[in-house]
């Protein structure tokens, strides 16, 4: 151990005495560990309260979401399938209401289950109030925050009669919901006895909830659910889509997996930085006490004895860092848990931490500036003698290189003296500057890469849209037929055009096996016009449909489910649809999904014509695809009102989940990918603020590397304007340079960083643009971290008195 | 009056000058606090110096020498007394206007050249006319070349301190004290850190601004230009011991 009490008054004096230089080093140690402790904490707590949360909801293996009500007595059967544990089943449909802030009618959802006090599956929770009973409501919580809806409150709805007044007595918890912030509809519960005012028979459900007996494999339960939609074929009864979910994990982990490797990545490195400038700190304190190293020395001290004197400071500093990063990150990891664990709409009840994270800390936060204090520490220990005691007055330390010879010439010789001055003194001490620069090239690299994925995230879905010629893409809970489809879009004036597609659960094998799936909750296929004119999604290899293809076996792929099967553009697959044989069919393209981290169902396109006769009601279609003259999301919102009214007055109902209107499902992705912008951005902002400390740290060691220079100026005559101003430029010069190189680099980086990241952490490939903005921004950025990271050295710098400076 | 001195060998001519007082310090005592205690330096120093005097300041070391400079120079406060320098009444002026004065009526040579590592000769002489402003641009560039090639340093101006040797330094940091045209220069120990060749050109410089009227006050341990000043005090025990005017003997 380094630890030595006779060493402890040298030691305590250089603590204490030079109180700005301790501060700096100890906020630049305990910010580094603040952003490890916060984000491995936050990841640790956010995984654990989302897989608890998930396994508290005893959540279903299997949901397949059926087109129609079916009764009660349907699913009795299906209990005793082999390999079924049990079942569970609840209704979703949507329905108009008017809040009493609001005359308008609003689109919202409405669940019933047959009996809130024993669920069994996908359970949602009492939050206040009671279970919706007889003609009282709940709300959903995250619905009740954000429509500002309390218990007590009344809220009209529209019913299958005229309209009903209901009294919200209850908030419940629903796993799995769509934030409304995100631009999700508002939830709302009843009791099975409400239904029929809604026009929903009271024993009836839509969505049938079921475990298989364990042990769960995906495998397992994809067979069972084959065969669970056979037997509702059997009874009738058609399955809009089947949703599989992992029983031990969170839904929502698929989202995290790769935000936290880049989190955890970028974590270490801020805690690296921050050990560079502890590096930093280190080598200018040895370079100002090397005249004190030369006397020790030369009273009989040894490299050890000297080495220990300067590690045992690195190690006390460290150690109040970790006392002051600690219980700041703990609430740091704590608040921005709890945020994104309400996103997913999980309550994190009383303050918890991360032990794991913890330890890191410790681990961390005391090897971490030690080592890298060791090499500037040793180099001072091995100063000879008379090195050390030798000094000369001002630049001693200078080495005048060919470089600053080349910057004379061709800079510094041309500027005013003053910027000249600073300027000479950005380039003086070499290692200082590397430090520094490396640490506000990273912050500055990082902050264009963050802000060109923004900017990218945007293009691709502006792209998308751009790919979407139409207005809004209307889903039926059931099929309906053309003719009526036509007649109430023609009732609402705006609508240009019309498309209708349908849809039917797909099965696809390669070989005997089935293709493993990019997206988590299955495929299903989707049958367009060949020739149509509404969509087309972006195809990174083969074609898309054209006339040729009508009525042929041919499909086009999501690229990344090819590619995790090994599919190319002219392979057949064979394709199980409904409860027709396996047929082969060709694959003529694939497409790219961006649905984001593949926690949607993925859609497999074929032409409409060659599915249509295969389904129950060849004359009927689930979707309707609208094309319409609209820019504003306002002027949306009235047209997909008006379309659902008419719908709803011909006693159509539509589909929540796949019913889209094209600006508002943008705003939703939009949305969606914010928080996750949002927490880079701020991760961006920290090493910003890294570096801000390491520049302060380094312009702070100037002054006092400096002190001698400062009086030398003051008495031929400086103002203390003009020796602030010197600092002052230092610090502009730094963060300049730094920007200067960041740019090259953020160029070249961006792309290749911005297009992993998107895959990583947003799983989608991005249509890239570099960020000019940012460049500019960042140019802005760095000004004001000039201009604050020098203010408080450039102060100090205009108090130093030319005695204590020249030190007669 | 003639009389032989033991500190220095030179020959004292008491002289009364008919020019301005440049240089008026009353009854000046400065100490040092160390720790509890007050350490005195200077004790009770009444000193006047006319416009044009060259006056060197002798005495063995801890004696005060650099101490009298920094009062000279507003480096330092005196306790008790009063420091008036080119009529300006240091005791009253505040840091900032103590720079401000210093930049206009001061020109220091310090022993150690202290010239700005990173700025070229030129640019080092030009950095304190810049500071105070009194000269139009245009004119402080010409004023620098002027000022390098009275120190014979014209083919140097683009180099930088770390390429030229210690006198050249020493010569650049004299023209940098002249830059603002002071009314006094205070040199500590210009050829302190000099060699032979060095510290004779540098002496040579010096003997220059003495014969262009300049007026100078100097701490030096050098003996030879000790002897070419007009005056010389020698000091001790933080006392004037000495105050002689000598006839210039060259």
């Amino acid at each position: 151990m380094f630890f030595d009490i006779n060493l402890w008054p040298k030691v305590s004096a250089d603590l204490l005495m030079h109180k700005s230089r301790s501060v700096l080093a100890i906020s630049s140690i305990a910010i580094g560990l603040f952003i490890v402790g916060t984000l491995l904490g936050m990841m640790d707590l956010q995984l654990g309260s989302m897989d608890k949360a998930h396994q508290q909801s005893q959540p279903s293996h299997i949901n397949l979401i059926l087109k129609q009500d079916a009764d009660f007595a349907v699913a009795e059967p299906l209990k005793n399938l082999d390999g079924v544990g049990d079942i569970d089943r609840l209704t979703q449909f949507t329905a108009q209401y008017k809040t009493p802030k609001s005359a308008q009618w609003q689109t919202g959802t409405v669940i019933f289950r047959p009996d809130y006090n024993a669920q069994t599956y996908d359970r949602m929770t009492l939050v206040s109030g009671v279970f919706p009973q007889k003609k009282s409501m709940a709300i959903e919580r995250l619905s009740a925050r954000y429509a500002g809806i309390n218990n007590g409150d009344a809220l009209e709805f529209a019913t299958a009669t005229g309209s009903e007044t209901f009294v919200i007595n209850g908030v419940l918890g629903h796993p799995f919901v769509k934030p409304p912030t995100f631009g999700g509809q508002l939830h709302f519960f009843i009791a099975p006895e409400l239904a029929p005012l809604f026009g929903i028979p009271a024993h009836s459900f839509r969505q049938l909830l079921v475990q298989i007996k364990p042990p769960y494999s995906e495998e397992k339960a994809r067979l069972i659910a084959g065969e669970l939609r056979s037997k509702l074929a059997e009874a009738g009864i058609g399955v809009n889509a089947t949703l599989l979910q992992n029983p031990e994990q969170h839904w929502g982990r698929a989202v995290f997996s790769g935000i936290n490797l880049v989190l955890t990545v970028m974590a270490w490195a801020s805690l690296a930085l921050s050990s560079v400038l502890i590096l930093n700190t280190v080598a200018a304190l040895i370079t100002q006490q090397t005249d004190q190293i030369g006397v020790m020395k030369a009273l009989g001290a040894r490299r050890w004895t000297i080495a220990k004197i300067y590690l045992t400071e690195v190690f006390i500093l460290s150690l109040i860092a970790l006392l002051i990063a600690v219980p700041l990150s703990w609430i740091g990891a704590f608040y921005s848990s709890r945020w994104i664990l309400d996103l997913f709409n999980i309550e994190l009840l009383g303050f918890v931490y991360s032990a794991k994270a913890l330890y890191l800390m410790i681990a961390g936060g005391l090897f971490a500036p030690l080592l890298a204090a060791l090499w500037p520490i040793w180099t001072g220990a091995t100063l000879s003698v008379r090195q050390a005691i030798s000094c000369y007055g001002l630049g001693a330390d200078f080495v005048s290189h060919s470089f600053d010879r080349w910057l004379e010439r061709l800079v510094a010789g041309f500027l005013p003296t003053l910027y000249a001055v600073a300027l000479g003194n950005l380039f003086r001490r070499k290692a200082n500057l590397l430090w520094t620069q490396s640490v506000l090239i990273i912050a500055g690299v990082l902050f264009i890469v963050i802000m060109s994925l923004i900017a990218s995230v945007n293009l691709t879905l502006n792209n998308e849209l751009a790919r979407s010629h139409y207005a809004l893409r209307l889903g039926f809970t059931a099929d309906q037929s053309a003719e009526l489809i036509q007649n109430v879009v023609n009732s609402v004036p705006q609508t240009t055009g019309l498309e209708l597609w349908n849809r039917l659960p797909v099965e696809l094998f390669q070989g005997d096996k089935l293709l493993r799936q990019s997206g988590s909750l299955g495929v299903q296929m989707i049958g367009l016009p060949a020739a149509t004119a509404l969509y087309q999604p972006l195809i990174v290899s083969g074609r898309w449909f054209d006339s040729t293809d009508n009525q042929q076996k041919r499909l086009v792929l999501n690229a990344a489910t090819a590619e995790l099967n090994n599919i190319n553009v002219g392979d057949t697959i064979k394709v199980k649809l409904l409860q027709q044989p396996v047929k082969e069919w060709q694959v003529i393209g694939l497409y790219r999904g961006i649905t984001g981290n593949g926690y949607a169902v993925e859609p497999v396109y074929a032409p409409l014509n060659a599915i249509q006769p295969i389904s129950l009601n060849p004359s009927k279609y689930t979707f309707a695809l609208l094309s319409a003259d609209i820019t504003s999301l306002d002027a949306e919102k009235s047209y997909v009102d008006a379309l659902k009214l008419a719908f709803q007055q011909q006693h159509i109902k539509l589909d929540f989940y796949t019913t889209l209107a094209k600006l508002e499902q943008r705003q939703f992705a939009e949305n969606q990918f914010r928080p996750i912008t949002l927490m880079l951005l701020g991760l961006a902002t920290l090493i910003a603020a890294v570096g801000a400390i390491g520049l302060s740290g380094t312009l702070a060691i100037s002054v006092l590397q400096r002190t001698r220079e400062i009086a030398v100026l003051r008495a031929i005559g400086a103002k203390s304007m003009a020796i602030f101003k010197l600092f002052m430029l230092e610090g502009l010069f730094h963060c300049l340079l730094a920007w200067l190189i960041s740019l090259p680099l953020a160029y070249l980086c961006a792309e290749p960083l911005a297009t992993k990241l998107g895959i990583t952490m947003l799983g989608i490939q991005l249509d890239y643009v570099f960020s000019w903005l940012s460049v500019i921004l960042w140019l802005g950025v760095s000004i004001i971290l000039a201009l604050s990271a020098g203010y408080l050295p450039a102060r100090k710098a205009t108090k130093v008195s030319v005695r204590s400076g020249l030190s007669y | 009056m003639v009389e032989s001195n033991s500190f220095f060998h030179y020959t004292k001519i008491n002289i009364s000058f008919t020019m301005p007082d440049i240089i008026q310090l009353t009854n000046v005592h400065k100490a040092y606090k160390l720790g509890q205690l007050k350490q005195p330096v200077l004790h009770d120093i009444s000193l006047t110096v006319c416009a044009g005097e060259f006056v060197a300041i002798v005495g063995p070391s801890g004696n005060g020498k650099s101490t009298l400079l920094n009062l000279l120079t507003g480096i330092d406060r005196p306790c008790q007394g009063e420091v008036i320098i080119n009529g300006s009444a240091l005791n009253h002026l505040r840091e900032e206007q103590l720079s401000v004065w210093r930049g206009t009526n001061v020109g220091i040579v310090f022993q150690f050249f202290q010239l700005l590592p990173s700025l070229n000769l030129l640019q080092n002489i030009l950095l304190p006319m810049d500071f105070v402003g009194k000269l139009p641009k245009p004119e402080r560039l010409a004023r620098a070349h002027y000022l390098l090639k009275l120190v014979g340093l014209s083919g140097q101006a683009k180099q930088l301190p770390g390429q030229v040797s210690g006198g050249q330094q020493q010569r650049a940091a004299i023209a940098r004290a002249l830059a603002n045209d002071p009314a006094l220069i205070i040199a500590d120990e210009p050829t302190g850190n000099l060699d032979a060749s060095n510290a004779d050109a540098v002496f040579d410089l010096f003997l220059e601004l003495r014969n262009q009227g300049k007026t100078l006050v100097m701490v030096t341990h050098n003996e030879s230009l000790a002897q070419s000043a007009s005056r010389v005090i020698a000091l001790h025990a933080g006392r004037i011991h000495s105050d002689e005017y000598l006839l210039g003997v060259e």
